[in-house]
């Protein structure tokens, strides 16, 4: 539905050139959820605004539909008003000056998506219907709460059924609890309209239950891109570990061949590591052992015999209900580990902490 | 290189080159005027024969005439600063930091005091404080049989106190600015270590506050020396001579000598400027360091108000005072001098004369229907391209990241630096050279002329407005209308059009009324085929008709007043902050 092909943006600001979007490429299948996930500034905006036809790139090309919304080497350039997607603003960005009804009709009576006279009226009620607003559509759009507002601009954005949606951190102004709530509304929303659509967010955990596909961000490049089971489990690089969850980080030093499982050994300060990866890892090269929190086993009986266990002391414990979030003082290092709430514990204590091989990854440095 | 040309590509494609061009249109003509008004000095035989030398400065300088008009304007313009300080600061803190009753309301009225121009100020205390005729005068010396009159407003003290009054809510608004948005922790601060309030208020507010009073002081100072009419009619043509009205006399040959010397007027105005130019350098040092005096200010931010107690009171006394002085009193006494068939003083006698005959008259008054059309064309004009080119300005400084809009948004704060007068002067030898090389085109002595003069002036205010006007809209309400596919003037029409509507309105309608009420542009710039009413109030005057010039300018009050309340009526507030409706703003 939509590609994306080594795209490449540059902002001239007081303080120099600054590469926002540094050769980006990436599809949305038809009926797919793609997210652009990274920290502010990595250029996942500013991606999706040269989709939408509101930002020029500097080259590359992008392709919606069959249409080619812009080339840079062809010298094409659709204005935003001819793309025919459908947007929804960090801001919302509701008109204030119109009430909810002008809002969501404006598309079919000013923009490019005209209909006559009398479809407007049932299409802005099916659109305002899809979002549950269809008793506000008279009300003046600065009376309404966040959340509303949030609605009003998903039904704006789809009353014209566009052939993909971008979603620009959609649910950022919400609170928690509503941030969680329209989160399931909305992926229940595009599964049902089977719509194409690109979502941009920094939040790891919107990323993952609302996607199909999350393309993980950083300085204006992709660094992977993937299901978002994949992403986590298994990261091929360093940022995206850190970014997409909690995760421990260990340097070291490959340390010759893989052993007989195929595992890489790891020299590092916590000791002898042994731990999986898909990259062709060569002796002595500078590398990361990572590893989630909730993979690593604590045991206070036991011994230090084995592969990857390793002694250490409890040093702090988090009791936070469901898990209890506990720190390891094994020599210099410090190791997060999430326990059951049923295990006994305390500050202090002398414990085994055990890594289980296939759940540590070995990723070089770069 | 390939940056740049992706650059330009982007600007055709965004659609924002009509903007580019328009906006570097008015910026460039700034410059080239400005860049004549310094160029001229040098030149001998203005306005046709070329060539550098600095005879003019030689003829100026060498003559002792000359010391004395630059001391008269020296005191003219400190004496003007010395009053816009002692009423203007208490002011800007009585209304800003304390508890004073009504403020919202004495704030719009020292808004309103606008509608009382300098020229119509000055009348009036001609009318109160002259030798002969002064009513306040003759009462005096009744009451204490005084053998000569106590004042004497011609003079250059009476120059100063008047433009004082005048430039009061300029140096009121100027520090009110910074009075509002001073860190309230910073006196708290005080406050906690022991400082009791009087002393927080000397040692830390005030301080704190220098640079503001400071840069009121440079703007208050080379306004003062370049307002030309106040001098004008109090002296400054006889024996009070300033700058201003040297310039307007080497010009101007029916009010003075019969020589018109172009080059001679030029090096007046250039010294005019002088303070001018030196405060545009520190403005210039100020954008450098803008940075630095980011405030940045949290929600619900509400600087600390001081509690006056016992000194309420007085300080009511003060605003009326001034209230009093800058407009009660000369309009009351130009109200009264309209009445009657000339200026007496009150009493039985006086009132038995009492009648509407001046009013009854009062198209002769106006002079005539080519006058009122004159004046229509300008006001009109004027505000609309002001308006035009301020939001051509704004977008691009606003809505663009390309890079030459810092310099277009300083180009359109040089005005604010430069006195009307020197605009005047160099459109004046503009349209001299025109009316001999272009005579087909209506530009010397005609109302165009004055139109530009007061376009080039109005600038710099008008585009602050429309630059604060499209800050306060989100890029993204307009990205919305786009990609709803709406073409970009769809989305101008029916999105950015009726969310800025106010603000336009608002800087429409009061460059409407600076313009109306501006006198020294239009005079420089007149002639028999260009008058305007403002100017006609002069003509009138200088002739010696008090009380129908009296008469003319309370009807000038009352079209301006009519005005103010459309402005108060379409857009809700005067001299306050406006803000239109914006929703999801919290993010910011």
């Amino acid at each position: 539905m939509l590609t994306v092909e080594s795209l490449h943006k540059t902002f001239v600001t007081g303080e120099g050139k600054v590469g926002a979007v540094r050769g980006v490429s990436f599809e949305v299948g038809e009926g797919t959820f793609l997210t652009l996930l990274g920290p502010s500034g990595c250029g996942k905006t500013t991606t999706l605004r040269c989709v939408a036809g509101l930002e020029h790139p500097d080259s590359g090309k992008i392709t919606i539909g069959k249409d080619v919304a812009y080339s840079g080497s062809e010298g094409v350039a659709v204005p935003a008003y001819r793309r025919g997607v459908g947007m929804v603003f960090q801001s919302y960005a509701i008109w204030p000056h119109m009430t909810v009804y002008d809002n969501v009709a404006f598309p079919l009576v000013h923009g490019g998506f005209k209909v006559p006279k009398s479809q407007v009226k049932e299409k802005v009620r099916k659109a305002l219907s899809l979002v549950g607003l269809e008793k506000l559509e008279n009300r003046p759009a600065p009376l309404l709460s966040g959340g509303q507002q949030q609605r009003v601009s998903l039904a704006r954005a789809l009353v014209y059924e566009p052939r993909l949606l971008l979603l620009d951190e959609p649910l950022s102004n919400l609170d928690a609890k509503l941030r969680e709530e329209m989160r399931l509304e909305l992926r229940e929303l595009i599964t049902r309209l089977k719509i194409s659509t690109l979502y941009v967010t920094h939040d790891q955990e919107e990323a993952l239950v609302l996607s199909d596909r999350i393309a993980v961000m950083s300085e204006g490049q992709i660094l992977q891109e993937g299901q978002p089971r994949d992403i986590y489990l298994n990261p091929q690089h360093p940022f995206v570990a850190s970014f997409i969850g909690a995760a421990n980080f260990v340097d070291g030093k490959a340390r010759g061949a893989r052993d007989e499982r195929g595992g890489v050994v790891v020299e590092t300060a916590l000791g002898q590591v042994v731990g999986s990866s898909s990259q062709d890892i060569k002796a002595g090269e500078t590398v990361s052992v990572i590893f989630h929190p909730e993979d690593v086993l604590v045991r206070t009986d036991g011994d230090a015999r084995g592969t990857n266990v390793f002694p250490g002391t409890v040093e702090r414990l988090i009791f936070v209900g469901n898990r209890i979030q506990c720190r390891v003082r094994c020599g210099e290092l410090q190791i997060n580990s999430d326990v059951s709430s049923r295990v006994d514990v305390r500050q202090g204590t002398k414990v085994f902490i055990e890594l289980p091989q296939e759940n540590v990854r070995v990723l070089k440095l770069k | 290189m390939r940056a740049r040309v992706a650059d330009t590509v982007g600007t055709f494609f965004s659609g924002n080159m009509i903007a580019y061009v328009f906006a570097w249109f008015i910026c460039g003509v700034i410059v080239a005027v400005t860049g004549l008004i310094l160029w001229m000095t040098f030149v001998p035989g203005l306005p046709f024969d070329a060539g550098l030398s600095l005879s003019n400065y030689r003829e100026v300088l060498g003559t002792s005439h000359l010391w004395r008009v630059v001391l008269n304007t020296f005191w003219v313009g400190s004496g003007t600063v010395f009053v816009s300080i002692f009423f203007g600061v208490p002011l800007g803190w009585l209304l800003n930091r304390t508890d004073l009753p009504l403020r919202s309301l004495f704030i719009t009225m020292l808004a309103v005091t606008v509608i009382m121009p300098g020229l119509v100020k000055a009348m009036g205390w001609i009318m109160l404080l002259s030798p002969q005729v002064g009513i306040i005068n003759k009462l005096l010396m009744e009451l204490f049989r005084l053998k000569a009159a106590p004042f004497d407003i011609n003079s250059i003290w009476g120059i100063a106190f008047i433009q004082g009054l005048m430039l009061t809510p300029s140096m009121f608004f100027l520090i009110s600015g910074p009075m509002r948005s001073l860190d309230p922790s910073l006196e708290e601060a005080a406050e906690v270590v022991g400082a009791n309030r009087w002393k927080t208020l000397f040692w830390i507010t005030s301080p704190v506050l220098w640079p503001a009073i400071l840069g009121g002081v440079i703007y208050i100072f080379m306004t003062g020396i370049a307002i030309f009419e106040v001098a004008g009619i109090l002296g400054g043509l006889s024996e009070n001579r300033v700058l201003a009205t040297e310039l307007f006399l080497a010009v101007q040959p029916f009010e003075g000598s019969l020589e018109i010397k172009y080059g001679v007027a030029g090096v007046y105005g250039f010294l005019i400027m002088l303070p001018s130019l030196v405060g545009l350098f520190f403005y210039f040092q100020s954008i450098k360091q803008a940075h630095r005096y980011a405030v940045i200010t949290g929600k619900g931010y509400r600087p600390k108000t001081f509690a006056l107690g016992r000194v309420q009171l007085p300080a009511m006394l003060f605003v009326f005072l001034f209230l009093l002085l800058a407009v009660f009193l000369p309009f009351l006494v130009l109200l009264w001098a309209s009445l009657l068939p000339s200026l007496r003083m009150p009493s039985m006698e006086a009132l038995s004369l009492v009648s509407l005959r001046w009013y009854e008259e009062i198209h002769y008054l106006v002079g005539g229907m080519e006058v009122i059309k004159n004046t229509l064309l300008l006001v009109v004009t004027s505000s609309v391209l002001v308006l035009f080119f301020s939001f051509m300005v704004s977008w691009v400084v606003v809505r663009t990241k390309l890079r030459t809009r810092r310099l277009l948004d300083t180009i359109a704060m040089l005005p604010h630096a430069i006195p009307g007068i020197g605009f005047a002067f160099a459109l004046l030898i503009i349209g001299i050279m025109g009316a001999r090389w272009t005579p087909w085109l209506p530009f010397y002595n005609t109302v165009w002329i004055i139109v530009v003069g007061n376009i080039l002036t109005r600038m710099s205010y008008a585009t602050r407005i429309t630059n604060a006007a499209l800050l306060q809209i989100q890029q993204e309400l307009e990205d919305a209308a786009l990609v709803c596919g709406a073409r970009k003037w769809v989305a101008m029409l029916r999105v950015m059009g009726p969310l800025i509507r106010p603000s336009l309105v608002f800087a429409g309608l009061w460059t409407a009324l600076l313009v109306f009420r501006e006198v020294s542009v239009a005079l420089l710039l007149g002639g028999p085929k260009n008058k305007v009413l403002a100017t006609q109030l002069w003509i009138l005057w200088r002739q010696g008709n008090l009380s129908e010039a009296a008469a003319l300018s309370i009807v000038l009050i009352l079209i301006m007043g009519l005005l103010i309340l459309l402005l108060q009526k379409m857009t809700g507030s005067v001299g306050q902050v406006r803000v239109t409706p914006q929703i999801g703003e919290e993010k910011l």
